[in-house]
Order: C-alpha cells, then structure tokens, then sequence
C-alpha cells in the first residue's frame, strides 16, 4: 500500500451534541499522523453489542491544525453510534486511519459543494482545504427540517451558502438537488455527500450539464482495508472497493448506485 | 520451545495462518504487521476465469459476528500469478491459494496451472462457498461429487493439497474421512455457516443473495465440536477455522485436536490480531513448560 495508515488511541477532547440526532466528537491528533485529504475516513473501534461488531467507519469532519484536533460528525444510527455518543472527555478511542481515497483539490476554480443530511460531515475539512487553494465555493445544504439544520457558521465562512428544507421550514423549500439546479451555474466541479437518492439526482445533473462531479459513498464495509470485498462499489472498469478506491469517486464512472 | 507444524510436505514455523478472504493477499495489513512472520498466508478465493461476485449489500453485522456474501469475486488465477504473486514473493513465509471452481474441470485447470508455480506452497480447495450458485458448497456437501473431484485434482496436484470442508452437513467427519482417503495432505474445518439477516423496516433480507456466510465467535463453539469429532476419525492434520479471536481461542483448538489456525474475522477488528495470536501461544507454551505446540494438540482430556 501507498498510503501510510496508523492504528492508535486517540484522547477525546470535547463531545458536543448538535441536535437530537447528531453529535461533534472532537479527538486530539496523533503525533505522527500521515497527511490526510478531505473524503478520506477512519474505522473507529466500539465495543462489540447485542447486533454490532465491526468497526465504525466515520469520514474526518475536520482537522483543526491550530487545536491539534481531528472531528467526527456523527448520526445517531444504532448500537454503535449510540456507545460514541457516550464518550467524554479524557476517554480514549482505538482508531485507524487515514483510509481511501479522498476529494481533488483543484486551484482557483469555481465549485459547488452538496450535501444532504450528515452528508455535511465530510465537506467541512473539504471546504477548507478547497479555500485555502484559492478556489471560489458555493455551498448547497439539505436538510429534513429546520431542527435538523446544522453548521451554518461554520460553512458560511468559505463561500456562498444556500441552505434548502424539505418542508421549507427554513431556507428554500424543495430536495436540495432541485435546489441546485435553480443557482446552476458555470461550476467547474460539483463535489457531493449524502443519500444515495441525492447522489443518483447529481450524477444525472452533472452528466445533463457535463460538469465533473465527485461524490463519496457510504458502503457497508467490514475491513475498510480492501482485504474482504464487502464494500464492491460497481463501475465501468468491474467492481471497485469503496474503502481504497473510493469512498470518493467520479461520477462518470460509476453505474447505478444501489440504494 | 518449538511452535513448528506439519501440513503434508509442508514444515510451518508456526500454527498460525490467516483465513481465505479476510487478509486480502497480505498487502493490506502491511502498515499493521509484518506476513513473514506467520506461518502462511492463504489467498482470496482463486478460480480459473475471473468473476465479479454478488452485488452489494454483502455483509451485515450480527450478535457475535457477521454475515457476508462476497461471492468469490477475484481476477482470475492468471491475474493472481501475473499480477499479484510477484508482488507477495518477498513475504518469508507459505503462500497457499484458495482454490475454488465452477466444475470439476475449472477446478482441475487451476490446480494444475498452481502445481508448476514454484512461489505457491500448497492449494487449500474451497468446496464450502455458500455464496455462489455454482462451485463451492454442493462438493462439500455430497460425498459422491467430493470424491469425484478430490480424486480428480489428486491426479494433476502433487504438492500439499488442502479441503475446506463444509460445516453444513449432519456429519463432518463422514468429508473428513473421504479427504483423506483420498490422498487430501490436510483439511480446514471449516468454512462459513449458512445464515441470513432481515431488516424489519423494510422487510427485506440484509443480503443481496439472501443468505450469506456466517463467521465470528458466533460460530467457534460449533467448528470446536467438529475439529473434535474429525480429530477422533482422521490421521491428517486439521486447521481450525471459526472464530478465532484471541490466543485462548486458538490454544482451545489445538487441545480439540487442531494442528494449525487460521485468523478470519478477528483481521477486520484488529488487524494485529494474527501476530497478537501468535505472540499470546508463544508466551502459553513458555509459562507452562511445553516445549512443542505438537504436545498440546488433541489432548482434551475426557
Ligand atoms: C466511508 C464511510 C464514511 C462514513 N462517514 C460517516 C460520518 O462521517 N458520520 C456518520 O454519522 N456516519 C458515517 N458513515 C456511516 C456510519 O458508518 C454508520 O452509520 C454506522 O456504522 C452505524 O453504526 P451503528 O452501530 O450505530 O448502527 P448499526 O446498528 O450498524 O446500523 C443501524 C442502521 O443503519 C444502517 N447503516 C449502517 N451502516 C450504514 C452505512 N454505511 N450507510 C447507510 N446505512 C447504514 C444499518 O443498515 C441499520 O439499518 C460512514 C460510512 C462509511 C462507509
Ligand atoms: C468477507 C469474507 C470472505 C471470505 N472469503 C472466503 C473465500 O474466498 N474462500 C474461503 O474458503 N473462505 C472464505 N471466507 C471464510 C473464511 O476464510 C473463514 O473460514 C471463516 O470466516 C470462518 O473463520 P472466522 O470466524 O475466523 O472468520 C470468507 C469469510 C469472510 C468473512
Ligand atoms: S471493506 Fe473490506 S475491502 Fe472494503
């Protein structure tokens, strides 16, 4: 393998509850972590429940240089998100990382970032890295309702930000995709994370407006080390592992995507 | 103290292996631990053409394990020789392809293209797939097709020839006895239990394929009772497989009558878990004065 991965014991800093069903875990860095691009994840080790057994695999929400920090954003799902939910501070957790693929990171073009849900969790490190590059950013969140509305300050610092409800609760009412194509405009990438629904929507989006479009995908894995071939992900070129080949792939060359 | 083994022509510096389709081919658990120092290292499921495998979703989480339904997707054992194994030849340590097959004539191909590859150690025959319509647990499970193709890979395969045995049948030890009186150097007992999983929201099966292979500290208790019971009727070695966590997993099996182990599983939860292992049975033999792993093996005491 190219890429370096570390297995290590990672000290909580903070754990902060966003809404009813998300939370910010934030960890101190590693001292000899490898570089990490936005899109890569982590396999965070939970104690083993009644129906949950393997790692948790969680994209990198954000890296904090100036804290020593890395982030999680994380969902309420089951078993093992609720055991993370638990974590405090001083605790420590057995992680491994930095996995896969992550996003491109262009210089001075004009991108537009999607995101549905806790799709969000991966393009705030991606935001970032993408301003720091010079690129100018416009920046789509959907969310369910206003109550699952989350993190608008800090994305609202890289660039235009247009948040999009459901129920039009808050924001501009409608799925966020449709959303976006209303503010189409001359993007040079389109870079996405959500459900599988939404990210369908976009890859006919950016093929319609031949835009080149990243998206990550959130297969079930078991190893997220590319030895079990749980978390085959169809392509043009055969089936490819979500957890080195991607999470983050080019639209252009994926197939349908399985709900 | 010596944890030195036999497997058919073979001579392990240790018991310790790591299962078919859990270690990738060793590559990917490179920033973890070092495959040299294991015993062997066995392959991905290797057929003659290539296959794509099922569609996803192909595991699921379960009490004590998981559920998955691969299906055998790899790039063909020409891919394997060309592509892979030049890359795997610096590892100091047996290199042994799990060999699997639509038929007994794709068997027989590729085993016999394995015989004249000097790096490859020895082939352990997959006969236990439970996730392919055709090649793999059908031959596990019907003595008279098993003995059909062990005698027919036996005739082009020269060097140690492992079987994979099913776990579901009623009676292991009746395909233990036809592998080794068909010329099998050793048997792996066992592949993955089949299983399944459904989601009650949506009221459909978490697999793809439906059914999938059980593996985990589900199923050790099981694959104990079986290495026990092939102990008590064949000559040949046995390798467990099922569940092995923890040294005391393996340490466990030896006493059932196991000769070697293999780490499934265990490699996606920690994936130092073979070398953990292998550490923790070096340090059981030196605190309890046996001097060879081989004292311990079968000696359950009834
Ligand atoms: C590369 C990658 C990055 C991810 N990044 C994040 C992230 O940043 N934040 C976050 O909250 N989650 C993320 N996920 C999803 C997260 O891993 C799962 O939600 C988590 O494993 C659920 O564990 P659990 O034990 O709480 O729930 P479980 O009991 O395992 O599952 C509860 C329910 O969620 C479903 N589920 C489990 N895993 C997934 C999945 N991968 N996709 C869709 N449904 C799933 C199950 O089928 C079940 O219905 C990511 C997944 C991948 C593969
Ligand atoms: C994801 C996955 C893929 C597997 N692929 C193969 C395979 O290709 N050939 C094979 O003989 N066994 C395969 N197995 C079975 C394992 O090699 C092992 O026998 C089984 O998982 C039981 O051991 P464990 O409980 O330690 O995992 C696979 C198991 C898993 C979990
Ligand atoms: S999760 Fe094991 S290969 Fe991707």
């Amino acid at each position: 393998m190219n890429n370096k991965i570390i297995r290590t014991k990672l000290k909580v800093v903070n754990n902060e509850q966003i809404n009813s069903s998300h939370f910010r875990l934030y960890l101190t860095m590693p001292d000899d972590c490898p570089p990490i691009t936005p899109g890569q994840f982590a396999e965070i080790y939970v104690p083993p429940t009644l129906n949950s057994f393997l790692r948790i695999p969680l994209s990198i929400h954000f890296i904090s240089d100036k804290k020593n920090e890395i982030q999680f954003l994380i969902q309420l799902k089951g078993e093992g998100t609720k055991y993370l939910k638990t974590l405090k501070k001083n605790d420590f957790v057995d992680i491994i990382m930095p996995l896969g693929k992550g996003f491109s990171i262009p210089r001075q073009r004009k991108l537009a970032l999607i995101a549905g849900g806790c799709g969000v969790a991966p393009l705030l490190f991606l935001s970032d890295k993408l301003y720091e590059h010079g690129n100018e950013l416009e920046i789509y969140l959907g969310f369910r309702n206003h109550n699952q509305v989350m993190l608008i300050n800090e994305f609202k610092k890289y660039g235009k930000l247009v948040i999009a409800t459901d129920d039009g609760s808050m924001g501009e009412k409608g799925v966020i995709t449709q959303v976006f194509e209303r503010h189409l405009d001359d993007f040079d990438f389109i870079y996405a994370c959500g459900p599988t629904s939404m990210l369908q929507s976009l890859m006919y989006l950016s093929e319609k407006y031949n835009i080149k479009c990243e998206i990550s995908l959130e297969t079930l894995m078991a190893c997220g080390l590319g030895a079990c071939l749980c978390c085959a992900v169809p392509t043009k070129k055969g089936n490819m592992r979500a957890c080195v080949d991607g999470p983050v792939f080019d639209t252009k060359d994926l197939i349908e995507l399985n709900e | 103290m010596s944890t030195k083994i036999d497997i058919g022509k073979l001579t392990l510096k240790n018991p310790v292996l790591t299962a078919s389709g859990t270690f990738g081919y060793g590559q990917e658990f490179e920033s973890f631990i070092d495959p040299s120092l294991l015993g062997g290292i066995i392959m991905k499921g290797t057929t003659w053409e290539p296959r794509e495998g099922n569609p996803a979703p192909r595991m699921a989480e379960t009490s004590a394990g998981m559920l998955n339904a691969v299906g055998l997707q790899n790039k063909g054992v020409h891919h394997f020789i060309d592509k892979i194994l030049p890359a795997i030849t610096k590892y100091d340590t047996k290199i042994i392809v799990n060999v699997a097959g639509n038929d007994v004539a794709d068997y027989v191909k590729t085993a016999s293209l394995l015989n004249d590859i000097e790096r490859v150690d020895a082939i352990e025959l997959n006969v236990s797939c439970p996730n392919v319509k055709k090649g793999g647990i059908q031959f596990g499970t019907n003595e008279n097709l098993l003995k059909e193709l062990l005698s027919a890979v036996r005739h082009v395969y020269y060097k140690t020839l492992i079987v994979k045995l099913s776990p579901n049948v009623t009676k292991i030890e009746d395909f233990a006895k036809i592998s080794e009186s068909e010329g099998a150097d050793a048997i792996t007992v066992a592949n993955t239990f089949l299983g399944m999983a459904i989601d009650i929201n949506t009221y459909k099966p978490k697999l793809s394929n439906i059914t999938g292979g059980l593996s985990g500290p589900a199923i050790k208790p099981i694959i104990m009772r079986m290495v026990y019971q092939c102990y008590q009727v064949v000559k040949i070695p046995i390798i467990a497989s099922g569940g092995i966590m923890h040294w005391q997993d393996a340490i466990e099996y030896f006493l059932a009558g196991a000769t070697a182990i293999q780490v499934g599983t265990a490699n996606f939860i920690n994936p130092s878990a073979s070398i953990e292992i292998l550490q923790g049975i070096n340090d059981y033999l030196d605190n309890n004065n046996i001097e060879s792993i081989k004292n311990i093996i079968g000696k359950v005491k009834i």
